[in-house]
């Protein structure tokens, strides 16, 4: 073993080389100070912004929203169950008749009411004219986009909460802790929603639930079987995000396990669960509207869309001969489910650069 | 930094072992496990900077990560700074991790990709009440300085970088916790040759700023020899060879070195190259050769050497090796 010095001399000339490199900033300049790249959020409004789609379906939401929440504060003229009794008719009468050579007048007031103003046609009183109960059409859209779209936001932010909270425990501990959180998710996907939204239906009839109150509960019930999807797209983010370099670092610094979760891996599942959370609102909207049409949701006289609609079925000539009583909340109903499927999209577009097109 | 060497050993292994399972009976039994780190032993002074080379796939990064303790060790003992850390919890390791960080080889996974230049240094200072927080800023602004980076990154987010500016900020963070120890893991191999030499330099420039402890992991050779003190060479999970680096490329001892140190390039084309090649692959760590591991390639192998497991001992001062060679 006597290779004496026989390797050094290759590695002293590039170290020499090394050492004669200045460690200067000059040439690690990338960009002049005045020139500023986008954040990462920037980029994605651009990409946005740039899809014509997606600003009509953000315009649509918005505009509902408006419509919905500043409305009944404009136009005040109806209230949500007030109904119409009819306009008051004073007619004057003069009757002249003579008694005894002496001739009397009377003047005879008649005030005379139509009665309720029911399926009244549009006109400068009712924009949309009245349903069956003499309610007005446009101001219960109002109320009625009020209760659909607060309800769907608040199963959609409880479904999201649930999802990332298990989600974001299954993925980043895994093991035995996944494994459990995982079967109560496909437990729960298992399950029917329907016919169980039915018996509760019923068994919120017999417990006598205030009929404002009704669809929290059910509501409730639809976000209970509804976050292991989301569940499900936060674990499988966090099980690949985990496995970045940058939670490794982060585990070298000794961050808490819920400063790791929360702020380290969530902010980076993000996009996805905003796609997933403006997508679910729609289809949240459709199944309030579809509860409230059978009858289980809000009921009358209160408003929704959907048990505005479902005044058609009581009447089938309402049916034939007054679209303008069920057909606005019908619209509402696809302008809402059509907004945020399309601003879901676009996000979901926006946020994935390898989409771009 | 020789003055060092007298002090007490900041970092000191005896005998680390790191085992993944791969398989595993139905009991949750481990049948067969991949042995990524081997009996290794070494001690590291303060001021130090030990380089460890090997092929991809001997073990490097995982001895790394489980000196960090970012792995459980499976067998052996880690010293830090007089304490035997093996079996420290999570918890207690939580106050540790300010006097030991680590710089990644991938500068673009290691950063995450949401938070600007100045989240990713201020979070740890203050997680870990480095300084008091009205004073973060400042003291994060200084360390960007002493890094190479401008003030104005400050507000920048990772994706804005280069490479090697992303390896700057990479060792701004961990550095941004004082530590005693860094293991720096391949930190110039993702990057271009001219950006390693400002690296390295930039290391160089930190450690003795700081008085830094290095574990340099890295398989490019002129690197390793430019920035270490001591080396380790690594074969399949253990230490083949360990001395300081004058000792180990004047007088490489293991034939695993020889043939590592003669495949370094040379820039002369007037002289010739001896090189020596290693026939065939580097084995799976997961069905090991018996008896000495480099029996396979060795171009001096004998019989014994396919049967007994050659002893890791002092040959020279401070020349460590395990070679069945060297004892005749």
């Amino acid at each position: 073993m006597s290779q004496s010095n026989k390797y050094p001399a290759q590695t002293e000339a590039v170290a020499e080389e090394l050492l004669k490199t200045p460690d200067t900033l000059e040439d690690t300049e990338p960009l002049d100070k005045n020139v500023r790249l986008m954040s990462p959020g920037r980029m994605v409004m651009r990409r946005f912004f740039r899809s014509k789609l997606s600003v009509v379906g953000l315009v649509m939401v918005v505009g509902l929203f408006i419509f919905c929440w500043l409305g009944p504060l404009v136009y005040t003229a109806w209230g949500e169950t007030q109904q119409d009794e009819g306009k008051l008719e004073i007619t004057q009468q003069e009757v002249t008749f003579t008694v005894d050579g002496e001739e009397y007048t009377f003047i005879q007031v008649v005030e005379t009411g139509k009665g309720v103003n029911s399926l009244a046609k549009p006109d400068g009183r009712h924009f949309l004219g009245t349903d069956k109960y003499g309610r007005d059409v446009f101001t219960r859209l109002m109320y009625g986009g009020r209760i659909s779209l607060m309800v769907s936001f608040i199963a959609v932010f409880a479904i999201t909460l649930f999802g990332i909270v298990f989600g974001g425990i299954a993925g980043y501990f895994g093991g035995v802790v996944d494994n459990v959180i995982m079967r109560v998710c496909d437990v729960l996907m298992c399950l029917p929603g329907f016919p169980i939204l039915l018996i509760i239906g019923t068994l919120l009839d017999a417990a006598d639930v205030e009929s404002q109150h009704r669809i929290y509960y059910l509501m409730a019930y639809l976000t209970l079987f509804s976050w292991p999807g989301t569940a499900r797209l936060v674990r499988g983010q966090i099980l690949s995000l985990r496995e970045q370099e940058y939670m490794v670092a982060a585990e070298a610094m000794g961050y808490s396990v819920p400063r790791k979760i929360f702020k380290h891996l969530i902010p980076n599942v993000m996009p996805q669960l905003i796609v997933s959370m403006t997508l679910s609102l729609g289809s949240m909207i459709l199944y309030e509207a579809s509860l409230s049409y059978l009858n289980m949701g809000v009921r009358a006289p209160y408003a929704a869309w959907g048990t505005m609609i479902n005044i058609v079925a009581e009447d089938p000539n309402i049916l034939k001969n007054y679209f303008n009583v069920w057909g606005p909340p019908g619209i509402c109903i696809i302008i809402a489910v059509l907004g945020f499927n399309f601003v879901g999209d676009g996000l979901r577009d926006a946020l994935d650069p390898k989409m771009r097109r | 930094m020789a003055d060092h060497m007298n002090d007490a050993p900041i970092l000191e292994v005896r005998n680390l072992r790191k085992a993944f399972p791969i398989k595993k009976s139905l009991m949750g039994k481990v049948e067969q496990e991949l042995i990524a780190v081997d009996n290794v032993s070494f001690e590291l002074h303060p001021g130090e900077t030990l380089g460890i080379v090997g092929e991809s796939g001997c073990g490097k990064t995982t001895m790394g990560r489980t000196i960090l303790k970012l792995h459980p060790a499976s067998g052996g003992q880690i010293i830090f700074d007089g304490k035997d850390i093996t079996n420290y919890k999570n918890s207690q390791m939580r106050s540790l991790r300010t006097e030991m960080q680590i710089i990644f080889q991938d500068p673009y996974s290691s950063l995450p990709p949401r938070a600007t230049v100045g989240d990713i240094l201020s979070e740890p200072v203050r997680v870990h009440k480095i300084v008091p927080p009205f004073e973060v800023k400042n003291y994060v602004l200084k360390l960007m300085e002493q890094c190479g980076l401008r003030d104005y990154y400050y507000e920048r987010y990772p994706h804005e970088f280069s490479g090697g500016q992303r390896q700057r900020i990479c060792i701004a963070r961990a550095l941004s916790v004082n530590p005693k120890l860094v293991v720096c893991d391949e930190p110039v191999s993702a990057l271009d040759v001219s950006i390693q030499a400002q690296i390295i330099n930039l290391l160089k420039k930190l450690q003795k700023e700081r008085g830094l402890t290095y574990l340099f992991i890295s398989h490019d050779l002129s690197v390793v020899k430019f920035i270490s003190d001591k080396i380790g060479v690594m074969y399949l999970g253990s230490m083949v060879e360990f001395g300081n680096k004058k000792d180990i490329f004047s007088n490489p001892l293991h034939p695993y070195t020889q043939a590592l140190f003669s495949a370094i390039p040379n820039p002369d084309p007037d002289k010739k190259m001896e090189r020596i090649v290693l026939k065939g692959d580097i084995p799976s760590p997961a069905n090991p050769p018996k008896g000495c591991r480099f029996h396979t390639r060795c171009p001096h192998a004998t019989e014994r050497c396919k049967t007994d497991v050659p002893v890791y001992r002092e040959y020279e001062p401070g020349h460590f090796a395990a070679c069945h060679l060297l004892d005749t």
